[in-house]
């Protein structure tokens, strides 16, 4: 199976990946840059999509032997997740901008940007998923901070431009 | 985090992690000899790298000052410079001298009028809230629903009842009295199931809290 490893620089997702090309799939590496202001976005533990996080998941997709591509979805995640968290706080709500970018960046827009050949390929956020009752390993907070979109040579699915 | 997702973009993902642990996975990273094995994971939010939220805020939003209120006296007792420095529920940081010294929640916020209502903790309990539209991550299912709800990031899931409410939303009743359900979180269902693993059913972002 083809599929695409969003790859945010971070452990999980690097291990995903390589977990993914193990299992024997056709594996492409993917980062999104999602920061207009990338290399003020990684101070210690806190922020993430720095430059420094893209060389990251760069190296780890070399040591795994496969492609490797940066989509800038900055503008895409500036209006549907920041613009939206101060609106949000500006009406008095207290938002979740990480569920809100797992719904409109992360999963959507590489599922927009994929290939649409029949044999439409998985994506691999690095993520654990609770498969047992421990509560403990629910995917709770955003442990990686990736999406993708495919190599230009791929089909797209629909008229969706890459910025 | 899960519970935003279509049921069209779960099929199309595969989570090889599983139920692995983060040691598991940093094991996993230092035998393969990754760089960033021992790379710290991010938190907070990733847009606000220094981890000031009202700061970030104050310079999108400016200066919008307005009174601090006791729910129980109608009194000001405080005066803020944005409602966008509060949350429902919250104690800390609350700027306010009320002479009883009981600790006081935020309870409500009003951003036309810039109030923050604030009150004791026998007044912040809340039996239910009210949803805008839920995305399911699989079929919708029948309503009335006996469920489990995760009301905050790292909250235990407590048991609920979920029904339709009015054109597109649910009412979701608690089993237990809730503390600080600040409208704009997500309520994520969940299935329990102690054998399977409990399934994500869905969310719904919280509307009013009562």
């Amino acid at each position: 199976m083809r599929v695409l490893a969003a790859m945010s620089g971070g452990v999980d997702s690097a291990v995903a990946a390589a977990l993914a090309v193990d299992a024997g799939h056709d594996v492409t590496g993917v980062h999104l840059a999602l920061s207009p202001n990338r290399q003020t976005l990684r101070s210690g533990a806190r922020g993430c999509c720095s430059v420094e996080d893209a060389h990251d998941a760069r190296r780890v997709a070399d040591e795994l032997g496969i492609p490797f591509y940066v989509w800038d979805l900055a503008e895409r995640f500036t209006e549907d997740v920041v613009d939206d968290f101060v609106a949000e706080y500006a009406a008095g709500r207290t938002p979740n901008p990480c569920l809100r970018c797992n719904e409109k960046i992360k999963f959507s827009a590489v599922l927009d940007r994929a290939p649409s050949t029949p044999s439409s390929p998985g994506i691999t956020p690095g993520w654990p998923t609770a498969s047992s009752a421990d509560r403990s390993t629910r995917p709770r907070t955003s442990p990686t901070c990736s999406a993708c979109s495919p190599p230009s040579s791929w089909p797209r699915r629909g008229s969706r431009s890459v910025r | 985090m899960l519970g935003v997702l279509t049921a069209e973009q779960l099929a199309a993902a595969r989570f090889p992690l599983g139920s692995m642990t983060k040691e598991r996975v940093r094991e996993i990273a230092a035998e393969r000899g990754f760089a960033v094995a021992a790379k710290p994971d991010s938190h907070d939010i990733c847009f606000i790298p220094d981890g000031d939220t009202r700061g970030f805020l104050a310079r999108r939003l400016g200066s919008l000052p307005g009174p601090v209120v006791d729910a129980a006296t109608g009194a000001t007792v405080g005066e803020h410079d944005g409602t966008y420095g509060f949350t429902v529920g919250q104690r800390k940081g609350l700027g306010v001298a009320v002479g009883d010294q009981r600790p006081r929640y935020v309870l409500g916020i009003e951003p036309v009028s810039r109030t923050v209502t604030v009150g004791t903790a026998d007044l912040a309990g809340i039996g239910e809230v009210r949803t805008g539209a839920p995305t399911w991550t699989g079929a919708p299912p029948a309503l009335p629903l006996r469920a489990e709800v995760q009301l905050r990031a790292h909250g235990t899931p407590v048991a609920c009842e979920v029904d339709a409410d009015g054109d597109a939303g649910l009412r979701i009743v608690f089993a237990e009295t809730q503390r600080g359900v600040a409208p704009g979180q997500s309520a994520v269902l969940y299935d329990p199931d102690p054998r399977r693993g409990d399934r994500v059913l869905g969310q719904a972002a919280v509307q009013t809290a009562s």
